[in-house]
């Protein structure tokens, strides 16, 4: 019939004859067209898989090969061709075993096979991406639950249990573990009559009010403090806080937890006692003992205007010098508390004349320590800002522990200097050396030397004083202390305010 | 790991009966039916025993442990328990491809439980190495692979193959062609990769047992100089050539190579007499 050579020349397919070990034996112009040979290279020189790239001719041997001698036909088996320029070409293959009077051949129909090469290739990265991402989300997924777990776990030894708010209705939802604030002893459902049937009644307006504010929204935050009176009997104390967590299409949900604080309560409750206790004996020390102590002193001054004899005169100069160095200590005490309490030392800082205020302490101190030699020395001139009465109790310290530790044959000598930046105040003694071991916390409280005679025992609060008064001034104060140099604490103080 | 019985992961199958065992194990690429065209003339004298290697065929996907089967240790170690369970003796085993360098890491680990190897293309190396020609190059595997990942639709599990119709082959069931050469994709992969860089020349003097090295006169996956070299190594081997192209005599020459195993076979027996 003619035109059926010029069919399977002209096939819209590749068309191919090969014997049974593949040598090629015809091939249409389609296929030789599409693989860019011409038939003369083809027939009777090459064999197909002559025609494949290195895996997929591995791949036509273990595979398809077997295959379609086993089924006697293979279909859509697909592969990639060489073409003469070396790519590769995707095709798809039918392939049937003939046998035509005891010979056996192969007869093979190929398709150009590009789009699906694409698509399959698509498929495979999709799978991949889906393979990552599923691998992301289960990595994802056990992030979340140990993340859970840790939360659930931190919830139960904090005692916290979580509630939740519909906004929309208002509905309030509680964990089953809510039910052991209730005094349960197992988590069980707990719904909002039960838990507000619970609350107790005092309190019951106040943390409704609350919530109706975060429920409308006018604050973000809902915080309240209520107590549960519990089915065992127990009274908890119970914080309630909330927050509303803004959703994309601008719903609304509100999530809370309830803090079981039933202890710290107490312990608040018990430190603020304490504190209150200490402020008492604030108020006790500063006037009930103060007072007193100024009327003895006071008393001892009009007594002397009486011409006491001398024995008298120097009982009432023991008892003026007893009363003064109590209501030193009293003031001192004082002090520390209120840096203990965290108010700092008040200090009115004003523009003084350093040098006539130094002279004005040292000259009071040498009444005060009549045993010995104190001497004031100026440097440099103008004034300096400081608390006047903060900086002669400053001095007085210094003086008092100079007099205390140091060699009472030399004078101690007070040097007020004016510099440029700073003006400071040097106490200088000779004597013992400071032990090098109290160096570092020398200006804790209570710490002191302890060779001390006991007339000028102290709690130990004098140079703790000094470094307070000194950083209130934004100073500070540093000590040297050498064999042949003596002993020196310098107060340093900003010039400029 | 399954806690099946090897015959069950393996989908054994037993047939024929005789005083020695005789098992086929298949090459890389498809399963037992591989030997449908010798293994039944073997079974009117022997017990002869087939099976799939986990990863192919219809054995259990599930027990594919990439771990356990990410050296061919993996495969012998399931043949010495399929050699336990199903055979009294020491057996003759049949190894295509792959599996011949199985039977060679079995045969190393377990001896007394074979009585000789039958190798069918078998290659103990596949990458060339200095002087060693194994026929192919990295970049050739790697393409392998590529071809293998690319024909992902062809290979998956879930598109039933198409089949053209053998209508000169009605012996062939429906049963048979609908899963003939087909696993899932990522096994065979892993299996390809496995399969084609290993390399098992190290252990080829340890074999002592009398093998056959079956090789095809021309066979692209075995060339002829790696049975030279197998001949060369293996202790005690004996290299026969049968004219055959392509990498599987067992189904496009089965007559020359049951002719060949028969001969080995005779050989074997002639040597026991006078011994």
């Amino acid at each position: 019939m003619p035109g059926w050579e010029g069919l399977y020349d002209d096939a819209p397919c590749g068309l191919l004859v090969t014997a049974r070990d593949g040598a090629i034996q015809f091939a249409n112009l389609t296929f030789c067209r599409w693989i860019g040979s011409g038939r003369d290279e083809l027939i009777g020189k090459r064999r197909f898989q002559d025609l494949l790239s290195m895996g997929g001719r591995i791949f036509h041997q273990t595979h398809w090969a077997p295959l379609l001698q086993m089924q006697g036909s293979v279909a859509e088996v697909k592969l990639d061709l060489l073409h003469r320029d070396g790519r590769p070409i995707p095709m798809v293959m039918n392939a049937v075993v003939r046998e035509r009077e005891g010979v056996v051949s192969h007869e093979l129909a190929l398709f150009v096979a590009e789009d699906r090469h694409t698509y399959e290739r698509e498929l495979l990265l999709a799978r991949k991406r889906a393979e990552q991402s599923l691998a992301t989300q289960v990595e994802a997924q056990r992030a979340l639950e140990l993340a859970e777990a840790q939360l659930r776990m931190a919830m139960e030894a904090a005692d916290l249990y979580v509630w939740e708010v519909d906004a929309q209705t208002g509905e309030r939802t509680y964990e089953p573990r809510v039910a052991l604030l209730l005094g349960y002893a197992t988590p069980q459902p707990v719904d909002l009559a039960q838990f507000a049937a619970l609350v107790e009644p005092l309190d019951r307006e106040r943390a409704l009010q609350a919530f109706e504010r975060v429920l409308l929204a006018s604050t973000d935050l809902f915080r309240a403090t209520y107590r549960i009176n519990g089915v065992d009997g127990r009274q908890r104390t119970v914080l309630a806080t909330a927050r509303a967590i803004g959703e994309g299409d601008g719903a609304r949900r509100i999530v809370g937890l309830l803090d079981d604080i039933t202890e710290l309560s107490g312990q608040r409750a018990a430190a603020e006692d304490r504190a209150l206790f200490a402020e008492q004996m604030i108020g006790i020390v500063s006037h009930d003992l103060r007072n007193p102590l100024s009327t003895i002193k006071l008393g001892t001054q009009l007594l002397e205007r009486t011409h006491p004899t001398p024995s008298q005169a120097k009982v009432q100069g023991n008892i003026g010098r007893a009363a003064a160095r109590a209501l030193t200590l009293v003031g001192d005490l004082l002090d520390f508390t209120r840096t203990r309490m965290g108010q700092g030392l008040p200090v009115d800082v004003k523009q003084v004349d350093l040098h006539a205020l130094v002279s004005g302490c040292v000259e009071e101190l040498a009444l005060a320590h009549p045993a010995c030699a104190l001497v004031h020395v100026r440097h440099g001139q103008g004034d300096a800002w400081a608390d006047a009465d903060r900086l002669c109790q400053l001095i007085g310290n210094l003086v008092s522990n100079a007099v205390a530790y140091g060699d009472l044959n030399a004078p101690v000598t007070v040097t007020s200097r004016i510099g440029a930046a700073h003006s400071s105040v040097v106490v200088h003694n000779t004597g013992p050396v400071i032990p090098p071991d109290l160096m570092p916390t020398l200006f804790q409280p209570m710490v002191r030397g302890t060779d001390v005679g006991a007339a000028n025992r102290s709690v130990g609060l004098g140079l703790y004083i000094v470094s307070q008064i000194a950083r209130a001034h934004d100073g500070d104060v540093i000590v040297s202390s050498a064999v042949a140099e003596g002993t020196a604490f310098t107060v340093k103080l900003p010039r400029i305010q | 790991m399954s806690s099946r019985t090897a015959r069950e992961r393996h989908d054994v199958n037993v047939a024929g009966d005789g005083p020695v065992t005789m098992v086929f194990a298949h090459g890389f690429g498809c399963d037992q039916r591989m030997w449908r065209l010798m293994a039944p003339t073997y079974a009117e004298r022997f017990r002869t025993v087939s099976y799939d290697l986990v990863g192919s065929g219809r054995s259990d996907l599930a027990a594919y442990d990439r771990d356990k089967y990410a050296s061919l240790q993996g495969h012998a170690d399931d043949l010495i328990d399929i050699i336990r369970e199903t055979a009294d003796g020491p057996v003759m085993f049949v190894g295509h491809s792959v599996s011949a360098m199985i039977g060679l890491l079995a045969g190393i680990k377990a001896p007394e439980l074979f009585a000789a190897h039958v190798m069918l293309g078998p290659s103990p190396c596949y990458i060339n190495d200095g002087d060693y020609v194994g026929r192919f190059t990295r970049a050739d595997i790697d393409s392998l692979l590529e071809t293998l990942e690319g024909n992902y639709l062809g290979w998956s599990s879930t598109m039933a193959p198409a089949i053209m119709g053998a209508p000169d082959r009605p012996e062939l069931g429906a049963e048979l062609t609908n899963s003939f050469c087909r696993t899932d994709p990522d096994i065979a992969a892993h299996f390809a990769r496995v399969t084609f860089l290993s390399d098992n020349r190290e252990d080829l003097p340890q074999l002592h047992a009398p093998t056959l090295v079956l090789q095809c006169s021309e066979d692209l996956i075995a060339p002829l100089a790696v049975g030279e070299y197998l001949g060369r190594t293996l202790p005690n081997a004996t290299v026969r050539i049968i004219d055959n192209v392509g990498h599987c005599p067992h189904l496009s020459a089965p007559c020359a190579s049951i002719a060949a195993i028969d001969d080995f076979l005779a050989s074997l027996e002639a040597r026991s007499a006078t011994s």
